[in-house]
């Protein structure tokens, strides 16, 4: 058992590991470096930058040295905390995305949340009661959640609420609240406001989660077991519950870890569509812009989130499952 | 009859419902079972026995439903039809488990993997336990109870395992079903079967998947708490040796009705019904003759959807009346006292196949079969073994054998055991460690032992579907040379490919489901140089006619076909490039009895055309006696035993042989006795034990046994043992 | 055997059609399509691919505008409508129009010149183009006489830039399609050579690319997307823009067919026959190809199928977001680009059209994939 969490944990590392060159790679990619962005960017504003300056910025950043040695530095930074300045914003990067960053979890939390509380069910509903016409609305409902974009949704669900009800549902704090410090009722505020992105985000997910649930659930009520536990003289409500759910449940624990990348990826676009201060905006701006330092890091935390987050789920998955907790 | 019938089941119908058209699974069935008595349920694929099983305790899957007949079950408060009751009744739920216990056929698909072992049997404990006291007290001091005596469930739970010879059953509570080898696991069920203390126990091929000596130890099991319990037992089968020694009464179902019924004893000595008349006649272990052609019954098994008219068995049935039995539907007929059976013959076929006299009704069949070679063997064979003498040398081999075809010496195979990390295996299994034998041309030579003896790897390595770590296979090739085929390069080895050829186990496996049966059958050709479209079609032609099937069939596909039929098309393709050594992989295990047969005979039979040698690898000690010539027993990866069937199978010096012999059930009631099989001391162990790999589960071991590896000595010409006391040993004989 | 009879006269040669019924002969794809063929919502989703690719074929015969022709007198039409009758004769035609509000709803509403008919005719001449490339061509299959089409229609309305929304959506259907089947085709090939590679070498190799494949599949694909799309310079053509889109998708798409590819491999490779072929003497190549291969082809059609929704999905939100495909290319996603802003959306709601097709196609896609899969193998 201890093996495997090492395993997982070391494979987490190395994956972090590739994350942060594809990053890398992601800073390198747009022609020229940030010394000449950064000067066209200050000749933008009407100041005249010097070839000195140039070179004293190409210096300063490790610009002259090989591409292995920027990297480096590059990662030694990050790991200390620095992720570099924000040319666009001109401030630190970690302090523009550091509250960012809280609700592009909370928000996705939300969003698998959200999953679990209706795909859960609705699964179990379909493949108990197959066939039935609660089964073919929740499987055709399926279908159609799992053809709609995030941002296709996001954007239906805005023109719908705009032109029906005349309501703006992007955000997610209400005006009073933007600025104000956290409390009780801005928190509350807020969970009001993670509704839509929740729905909005969760939508695909529990579309394929349920019909990963009803396939699952299926193969295993025709298993050999469940007759034994039926022999026995459960009562089908309990038999259910206890044997096929419970082990249909594995493959929903390890949902999180392909669900995790799906949403946050997904929540960038939709934050933009519903103005979420997320990451998103910010990322989407700051690809823009070329302000590639503070790209990278967005990049590359929302990877490190994705690790965590799948590592939690493996984590979670051997917990549930005694076949992996004992295979070591 | 004595005591009331505890379970009455009177012409139930279950039908499958789907778009391409009902099956009636279960159509008219009728039977009683009485306290302290077993009704074994008979019959092959497809005939509704497990479907009866699952009507009686309504768990019948959809598209499945009940749609006639009763089910009456006595209970302390009267008779009750559990087919009326509604689905969702607590009757129903009562009945289960607490009257009724199910006992499955794959063990380890029958516990939840991810719930312990005792976690699940005290579930069955508590269930009953909570019902029986719900009864007496009201229900919130039976909760009470309930949550108070858990300390009791686990006593109780501890006691059942006991009960069913699980050793350590504290232990055993806690772990996983997976953590369990198939025969504790069929016990846990077993257990769980009875935690209720039912009165009938429903036991569906509860041993078809556990390996011959532990299907004798369940068996003994089964009987053991029949005797104590007074249970009346319910025991589905193919396997018509298991009905013979359990069964007090017997009912031969065929496609959803049961074709006759009555007491053990006079199905299996005097049976009216044709089809159960076949059926016996087809089971080699009742011919003492070795090698003699078996009685067949023609063609397959119908599919459901294609039911006969009138009587359903007329098609394959020797004496169908024309325009009797294919169109009126034939009436339940006494016979006398409780036999029954569904035929209009008013006279039945004589049938005078008895297992001691071997002698048959149908003996003009037999004899136009004029290639039937039949060796004769003695029957008996002394009780004491002193002999281990050859058995007497057939007329048709002269005395000094020339050069074998194929030498096998020293071989050994080796698995990594456990998920390969960085190139390095956990363990390693030896799967075959240090065989050596010796296929004489024209021969059957069988590789017997139970699942993991290595019987299987071992012949893959004779293919060079394997490559071995060391050993040599000396090959005397056509061309005259002796090629060493465990180290031949690739390249060489593909020029002798067409001198050994393999049948497999699985027919639908091993013919390739997007090419026709011409370009199955026609492959070997086509690699092997026949580069003309018209000669491969007259070759496969001709093979097809030789495997018994019409040409015609070439066309197809190989959906189109049953098992059986697979089977033959296999064998040809096995024959297409001219072999002249076929190792069967367990050929016959995958059919049906009455397939099975015919497939035996043909292989006998393309073997005396054709002069073919066989290495023949089977678990089923009966089909080795009837087909093989000489031989070898293996266990954990090394032959135990060697020598001529008739004598190793006569009068076996391993104790191990002997063992495995006497755990064959005998398709003979009166023979019946117990199996007493000896149990293994300990577990088996993942490190090899130094002295000898059976010591553990060998009733005769000494502590030399335990120190001293054995080595496979020379006992007498011809016989080789891997035992410190082959001499000197008084085995059992079968 | 009843018919034994004909087995002794009947040569093998002569099938004869009373003994060898149908679904004996028949073969894997035969029997594929049979299955296939009762799925009906499959069957629905095929149709409409089909329809879709009809579409995108002759894009430029079923539009009747170019699509980047602009015209500031025309912004913010609505879907306009078509008089069928002219009085009691049957004579479509159609106003010239001027975009408007209502006055007290704000309402968009097309104020129709009454004064002048403009005929609507089916096989009409309108802008010049070349009929799937090669032949050159002025007829659409709708059009007016006359006036040009351009200037005269707008049967789903017309943009900020008085560009007609149906020409759009018939040529930014064409680039939608196409860019997805090149993205899925870049990741067949690649999953089916990496996941063929895994699968028949196994050990190392396979473990390397099966950690591959799970560290690509960790990644958050969007932001990564993002990324490498926003790298790519300003100045580069269409064309080449639409190449670097293609290779970016496709990316992601090879780790699930590679994984489905090893997986089929795998599973076939342990099947008896395959040892069969080998034991008769068959060479690797002729194994794997002609025992092998076939059996999987069906499995990679049909995930094949199912990842296509997901490289059009990709297409649509990074042209969506600004970084993908630019003007003056029309696809699915650059037109959404304008309904962004919710406000303009609110005013002018058949800016959402282009969510029609993607979501149909994708419906289509996945039900075609599912049935596929379904239908692929004969013996589950």
């Amino acid at each position: 058992m201890l093996s495997y969490v090492a395993r997982r944990l070391l494979f987490g590392v190395f994956t972090m590991w590739a994350i942060s060159v594809l990053t890398f790679v992601i800073i390198q990619l747009p022609p020229g470096d940030f010394a000449t962005t950064y000067l066209s960017r200050i000749a933008d504003s009407g100041v005249a930058g010097s070839a000195e300056s140039v070179a004293r910025l190409r210096a300063e950043f490790g610009l002259d040295q090989p591409l292995y040695v920027q990297y480096f530095r590059w990662i030694g930074q990050v790991l200390r905390g620095n992720f570099g300045m924000s040319f666009d914003l001109n401030k630190p990067v970690a302090d523009v995305i550091g509250g960012q960053l809280l609700l592009t979890v909370v928000v996705s939390v939300a969003a698998i949340v959200f999953t679990w509380m209706v795909a859960l069910p609705l699964g179990v509903y379909s493949a108990v009661r197959r066939y039935t016409p609660g089964d073919y609305l929740f499987t055709f409902a399926g279908f159609i959640g799992l053809a709609i974009p995030h941002f296709l949704f996001a954007l239906a669900l805005m023109y719908f609420a705009f032109s029906w009800f005349g309501l703006s549902v992007g955000g997610l704090y209400s005006p009073g609240f933007e600025t104000a410090p956290m409390s009780l009722a801005k928190s509350l505020d807020l969970l009001k406001h993670l509704v839509i992105p929740a729905i909005v985000l969760g939508t695909a997910g529990t579309a394929d989660l349920m019909r990963i649930m009803r396939a699952n659930l299926l193969d295993e009520l025709s298993k050999p077991y469940v007759v034994t536990a039926r022999a026995k003289g459960l009562t089908e409500r309990r038999l259910v519950a206890k044997y096929p759910v419970r082990v249909a449940l594995n493959p929903f624990a390890s949902s999180v870890g392909f669900l995790f990348p799906q949403v946050v990826s997904g929540g960038i676009i939709v934050a933009v569509v519903l103005g979420l201060p997320t990451v998103g905006p910010t990322l989407l701006s700051a690809l823009q812009n070329q302000d590639m330092f503070l790209a990278g890091a967005i990049v590359l935390m929302v990877g490190v989130l994705t690790v965590i987050g799948t590592l939690v789920s493996d984590l979670v998955l051997m917990w549930l499952d005694p076949r992996i907790r004992h295979a070591g | 009859m004595g005591a009331e019938p505890l379970l009455s089941v009177r012409d139930l119908k279950t039908y499958f419902f789907a778009d391409e058209g009902t099956t009636r699974a279960v159509d008219g069935v009728s039977f009683d079972v009485r306290p302290g008595r077993t009704l074994g349920i008979v019959g092959e694929t497809g005939c509704g026995k497990s479907v009866t099983a699952r009507s009686i305790l309504r768990i019948v899957d959809r598209p499945g439903r009940i749609v006639g007949g009763q089910i009456l079950l006595r209970r302390d408060d009267g008779v009750v039809d559990l087919a009326a009751l509604p689905a969702k009744s607590a009757t129903l739920r009562e009945v289960r488990g607490g009257e009724i216990g199910l006992v499955f056929q794959e063990p380890m698909t029958s516990f939840s993997p991810v719930h312990t072992v005792g976690d699940q049997l005290m579930e069955a404990v508590r269930l009953h336990a909570a019902k029986k006291t719900a009864k007496k007290t009201d229900r919130k001091t039976a909760r009470k109870t309930d949550k108070r005596d858990n300390a009791a469930v686990r006593a109780r739970a501890v006691e059942l395992l006991d009960m069913v010879g699980v050793p350590r059953p504290e232990e055993r509570l806690a772990a996983y079903p997976w953590q369990l080898s198939g025969g504790l696991l069929q016990r846990a069920m077993i257990a769980m079967a009875l935690a209720g203390d039912p009165r009938l126990l429903i036991a569906d091929e509860p041993t078809t998947a556990l390996d011959v000596i532990t299907q004798a130890q369940i068996l003994d099991l089964i009987r053991d708490l029949q005797e104590h319990n007074d249970l009346g037992i319910i025991l589905i089968t193919h396997d018509l040796g298991v009905v013979a020694q359990m069964a007090d009464d017997v009912a031969v179902m065929y496609l959803g009705r049961v074709a006759e019924q009555g007491r053990a004893e006079t199905i299996f000595s005097a049976p009216r019904h044709p089809y159960t008349q076949a059926l016996l006649e087809s089971i080699p272990s009742v011919h003492h003759e070795a090698r003699m052609k078996l009685p067949t019954i023609t063609g397959g098994i119908p599919h459901p959807f294609d039911r006969p008219a009138g009587c359903a068995f007329h098609t394959r049935c020797r004496h169908t009346v024309p325009g009797v039995c294919n169109e009126k539907e034939p009436d339940r007929r006494v016979l006398a006292g409780d036999h029954e059976s569904r035929c209009h013959l008013e006279q039945p076929p004589v049938f005078t196949l008895t297992p001691t006299g071997y002698g048959t009704g149908n003996g003009e069949r037999l004899a136009d079969n004029g290639s039937a070679r039949v060796t004769v063997v003695e029957p008996t064979a002394p009780a004491l073994l002193e002999v281990a003498e050859p058995a007497p040398e057939p007329a048709a081999e002269p005395a000094p054998e020339p050069e074998p075809l194929l030498r096998v010496r020293h071989l050994v195979k080796h698995y990594a055991l456990g998920e390969r990390r960085f190139g390095r295996p956990r363990g390693t299994l030896r799967a075959v460690d240090d065989v050596g034998f010796d296929l004489r041309e024209g021969e059957t030579l069988a590789l017997v032992g139970e699942s993991g003896s290595g019987k299987t790897t071992a012949s893959r390595c004779i293919l060079r579907a394997v490559t071995p770590e060391s050993g040599d296979i000396f090959f005397r090739a056509r061309s005259g040379d002796v090629v060493n085929l465990a180290t031949v390069r690739r390249k060489d080895l593909r020029a002798l490919r067409p001198e050994i050829q393999m049948v497999f186990q699985d027919p639908y496996s091993s013919l390739n489901p997007r090419m026709t049966v011409l370009d199955i059958i026609g492959e070997p050709l086509l690699v092997n140089g026949v580069r003309s479209r018209q000669q491969r079609v007259d070759r496969v032609e001709e093979l097809l006619g030789l495997v018994g099937l019409r040409p015609e069939y070439m066309r197809r596909f190989p959906h189109a076909f049953s098992g059986g039929q697979r089977q033959r098309i296999g064998i040809a393709r096995a024959l297409a490039s001219g072999p002249r050594v076929v190792v069967a992989d367990e050929p016959v295990s995958a059919l049906d009895v009455s397939v099975q047969a015919q497939t035996l005979n043909l292989l006998m039979d393309l073997q005396e055309r054709l002069g073919l040698t066989y290495l023949f690898v089977s678990h089923d000690l009966s089909v080795v006696r009837h087909i093989a010539e000489r031989i070898c027993v293996m266990y954990a990866g090394q032959l135990v035993e060697s020598g001529p069937a008739a004598s190793v199978l006569a009068a076996p010096r391993h104790p191990y042989t002997a063992t495995l012999l006497a755990a064959v059930p005998k398709p003979d009631p009166r023979a019946r006795a117990r199996f007493d099989i000896p149990r293994a001391k300990g577990p088996e162990q993942t490190p090899r034990p130094p002295g000898c790999q059976f010591e553990r589960r060998c009733p005769h071991a000494t502590t030399r046994c335990a120190a001293e590896a054995p080595a496979l000595r020379l006992i007498s010409p011809g016989r080789e043992v891997r035992c410190h006391h082959a001499e000197d040993l008084v085995l059992p004989v079968p | 055997m009843p018919d034994s009879a004909v087995m002794a006269d009947s040569p093998a040669t002569a099938d004869s059609p009373a003994t060898t019924d149908r679904i004996s002969v028949a073969g894997q794809r035969q029997l594929i399509w049979w299955r296939f063929r009762r799925h009906r919502l499959a069957m629905a989703g095929a149709i409409v691919i089909g329809l879709f690719y009809v579409l995108a074929l002759g894009a430029d015969f079923f539009a009747y505008a170019p699509p980047n022709h602009t015209d500031g007198g025309r912004t913010y039409i609505s879907p306009q409508r078509i008089h069928l009758l002219d009085g009691a004769a049957l004579s479509p035609h159609v106003y010239p129009l001027r975009p408007g509000r209502d006055p007290e709803t704000f309402e968009p509403t097309n104020v129709e010149d009454r004064s002048r008919k403009i005929p609507v005719r089916l096989f009409a001449h309108g802008y010049e183009y070349k009929l799937l490339g090669v032949l050159p061509t002025d007829i659409h299959l709708i059009g007016t006489t006359g006036t040009p089409a351009a200037g005269a229609l707008a049967l789903l309305g017309t943009d900020e830039e008085g560009r007609d929304v149906y020409s759009r959506l018939v040529l930014a259907t064409r680039t939608s399609l196409a860019i997805g089947l090149a993205g899925v085709t870049v990741s067949v090939l690649l999953g089916a050579l990496l996941g063929g590679i895994s699968g028949y070498y196994g050990g190392f190799i396979d473990s390397i690319i099966q950690r591959t494949i799970e560290i690509v599949r960790s990644v958050p694909t969007i932001p990564l997307w993002m990324g490498l799309a926003a790298a790519l310079p300003r100045d580069w053509s269409v064309t080449r823009t639409y190449l670097a889109i293609t290779v970016i998708i496709s990316l992601i798409g090879w780790t699930e067919l590679a994984r489905v590819v090893r997986g089929r491999f795998l599973q076939v490779r342990g099947e008896d026959f395959v040892l069969a072929a080998e034991l008769v003497g068959c060479r690797p190549r002729r194994v794997i190809f002609s025992h092998m291969m076939p059996l999987f082809t069906s499995h990679i059609i049909a995930a094949t199928t199912l990842a296509l929704p997901l490289m059009i999905v990709a297409e649509t939100s990074l042209s969506f977001l600004g970084l993908g495909l630019r003007p003056p290319a029309v696809s699915w996603g650059v037109m959404l680009q304008q309904a962004q802003n919710i406000q303009s959306v609110a005013l002018s709601p058949w800016m959402l059209l282009p969510v029609v097709p993607v979501v149909a196609a994708i419906l289509a896609f996945n039900f075609v994939g599912d049935g596929l899969r379904d239908a692929a193998d004969p013996y589950s």
